[in-house]
């Protein structure tokens, strides 16, 4: 080949190869989120109560315990599940049952979720269960929220804020 | 059904590379060079990182503002280095893939060459690692995007307990340490265990090609340079964990996957990549390939040269004290398990001349199934066979132009299983008595040979640079070189016929009754010591 039709087509090979480097390193554009929509995203950690009371040792059981270990009382390790359910205008758009981490069952129970949602106003209700001693649900809030297109409300659990908190 | 795909995919590429080598050479053809140039497009990488890293802010606030600053206030060097840094990467994936998809269509991941397809295979992970980190260190919305993305991924997975996508739900809750991390993984951590991964899948191959020609190299460096002047790389807009990313500009040569962890979610992409990548890593024994016998050697005849230890491409040849008592220090001894029955080692076998008159011809090390002997058999009666005044014999390898296809009045062939096989006496003898006219070498492209060196070594035997080499003798006009691919046989031909109307031109050489006579004794380019 003609060395100079050679540097040529060398120089369209190497322009070809920019410009599909080029082309696929920003193109084409992704849409992660459609215009209009917005996010609920609900994130918190949670012990629930025990999930039995506690109660004092009799001294035979008492005087089983290792020198170092005497207690009065003896409390269940394992909490309660996390019963949760939100409605956003009183329809449900989520429920679910956490479990408490850790193999004796006996942490903190963690959320992690979201949701997608119409940018708009709403009645958002929110309710936990993490008693089972208990009927019914422990912690419960209504709450009239805007949420923007493009934008995230974000859903906390802060027993010393009150219990649900939401944050734009 | 296998087979015919096979051959048909490796028909379209040989197709498509005989196209390159039109435009960049034989000797430059960026699809011989792919895992070296995805080497070199990591080190450019590296460098330009190194740089950025200099000006880079590991904390929360003041990491964006830091690579704006790089990319706008000093886009002289600091933006191009972002560019180049990006580019560089993504070429990288592009002749990181087309490296994977040529070895598979080359049928060079089975057999003993299991090992390096192997090791490949992690590398992609960590290639992939190693971008998807960089891009979080910008802390724009597409980093944001895919913190939150590659968390959600791994929080699918049953160890851990507290999410770590918990770590992204508000400004509050993200941390100092989160860049320090991503820090250490992204300029420590990733590439010194890509470094020892690279080492470790180049491990069985001796002297691998880690540099492409210098030619590759600045072609490919103005081209990712001229990149990022014409199209510098930006950020998108500053992360905020209030603000959900929408419109994305992806890097899709790194970040294909995060558009279908949305659309699949987590679990049934941990399962497609899980199976892709244990499939991709099993692939070299579904099924596994037949294995041919390996080279054997004759004690006998091994002088302990070490001429085929040191050219063996897959360092299947070492070299240990003598055990049979004879007076020489060492013998070659063979590892089986990484020999690829190439038979480069009986071609750099001093002792593998053919003019010796034993009735079976023997050599240190050979090749069982294509031996010595044969090829002196298959050359002599491929010469004899032909009645033309004037003869070129061709030696050529199977895997490259089907020389068998150019036998005609006055051209013989033989080919053989690699050109480096061919011992450089054997080009003597075809020449003696003016048995031959002229000889034509003939194998694999530049760079391209199927196993790995059989060419190089055979080039540099005939231009005297590496023994066993030609004798002096021997008048070089008669011998002509030239490599060709399967496809490339019209000019092969050409090449050919164009070399017999130089060899018309040629003086008779030294009449042959004044010519040695075919002897025992040593020649001294090509000895017979230990014979």
């Amino acid at each position: 080949m003609n060395p100079m039709l050679g540097y040529l087509g060398q120089g369209v090979g190497y322009a070809l190869l920019m410009l599909f480097i080029g082309y696929f390193s920003t193109s084409p554009a992704y849409t992660h989120l459609e215009p209009g929509q917005a996010l609920i995203r609900v994130s918190f950690a949670h012990p629930g109560k025990l999930v039995g009371e506690c109660r004092p040792l009799d001294p035979v059981q008492a005087a089983r315990l290792p020198p170092g270990a005497m207690v009065p009382m003896e409390c269940p390790r394992e909490r309660s599940n996390l019963d949760i359910e939100f409605d956003l205008n009183g329809e449900p758009i989520f429920h679910k049952t956490v479990k408490p981490s850790g193999l004796s069952r006996d942490g903190a129970g963690y959320v992690y979720e979201v949701l997608q949602v119409p940018a708009g106003e709403y009645t958002l209700d929110l309710r936990m269960r993490d008693d089972v001693r208990t009927e019914g649900f422990d912690h419960e809030r209504q709450a009239q929220v805007t949420i923007e297109a493009g934008r995230q409300l974000l859903v906390d659990f802060i027993p010393e804020r009150g219990g649900f908190v939401l944050i734009r | 059904m296998a087979t015919t795909l096979r051959e048909a995919s490796q028909r379209a590429l040989t197709r498509i590379e005989d196209r390159f080598t039109g435009v960049f050479g034989k000797g430059c053809n960026p699809f011989f060079h792919l895992g070296a140039l995805t080497i070199y497009f990591f080190w450019i990488a590296l460098i330009s990182g190194l740089y950025l890293f200099a000006f880079f802010d590991t904390s929360v606030y003041g990491a964006f503002q830091s690579v704006e600053r790089l990319t706008h206030d000093q886009w002289w060097l600091g933006g191009i280095m972002r560019s180049l840094h990006r580019y560089a990467s993504d070429a990288a994936v592009i002749t990181m893939v087309l490296h994977l998809v040529r070895e598979f269509v080359r049928d060079r991941f089975r057999g003993v060459r299991w090992y390096s397809w192997f090791t490949g295979v992690p590398l992609l992970w960590m290639v992939f690692m190693l971008g998807i980190t960089g891009y979080w260190m910008v802390w724009d919305m597409l980093a944001q995007y895919i913190a939150i993305v590659s968390a959600e991924y791994m929080d699918w997975l049953p160890f851990f307990a507290d999410p770590i996508a918990r770590n992204f739900i508000s400004q509050e809750s993200l941390s100092d340490r989160f860049f320090t991390l991503m820090g250490f993984l992204h300029l420590i951590g990733l590439p010194l265990i890509l470094v020892f991964a690279i080492w470790f899948h180049v491990m069985r191959i001796s002297g691998p090609r880690v540099n492409p020609p210098r030619a590759l190299m600045v072609g490919s460096l103005l081209s990712m340079l001229g990149l990022s002047l014409v199209k510098p790389a930006v950020s998108h807009e500053a992360a905020d964990l209030a603000a959900v990313p929408t419109q994305l500009s992806l890097d899709w040569f790194y970040l294909f996957i995060y558009p279908v962890i949305d659309a699949w979610s987590a679990g049934p992409v941990w399962v497609l990549l899980t199976l892709g990548t244990l499939l991709l890593m099993a692939l070299p024994w579904l099924p596994p390939k037949k294995p041919e016998p390996v080279a054997e050697i004759d004690l006998e005849h091994c002088s302990g040269c070490t001429w085929c230890a040191n050219d063996c491409p897959y360092g299947a040849l070492t070299m240990r004290p003598r055990t049979d008592g004879r007076a020489h220090k060492q013998e070659v001894v063979i590892d089986p398990s990484v020999c690829v029955s190439c038979g480069i080692c009986g071609g750099s076998c001093p002792s593998a001349t053919p003019f010796r008159k034993s009735e079976k011809l023997t050599t240190g090390i050979q090749l069982p199934q294509f031996s010595f002997h044969r090829l002196r058999d298959e050359t002599d009666a491929t010469l004899d066979a032909s009645t033309a005044n004037s003869k070129i014999i061709v030696f050529g390898c199977d895997h490259a132009a089907h020389v068998d296809a150019l036998k005609a009045e006055g051209i013989a062939a033989v080919s053989l299983p690699c050109t480096g096989m061919l011992s450089p006496s054997m080009i003597d003898y075809a020449l003696r008595d003016q048995r031959a006219d002229g000889v034509v070498v003939t194998g694999c492209c530049e760079g391209d040979c199927l196993h790995r060196l059989g060419n190089t070594w055979m080039e540099q035997r005939i231009r005297g640079d590496r023994p066993p080499m030609l004798r002096s003798r021997v008048n070089r006009d008669r011998v002509h070189v030239h490599w060709a691919s399967s496809t490339d046989l019209a000019t092969l031909r050409s090449e050919i016929a164009a070399f017999g109307e130089r060899l018309r031109t040629l003086e008779p050489d030294v009449p042959a009754a004044t010519r040695p006579k075919p002897t025992t004794s040593t020649a001294p380019e090509q000895s017979t010591a230990g014979v």
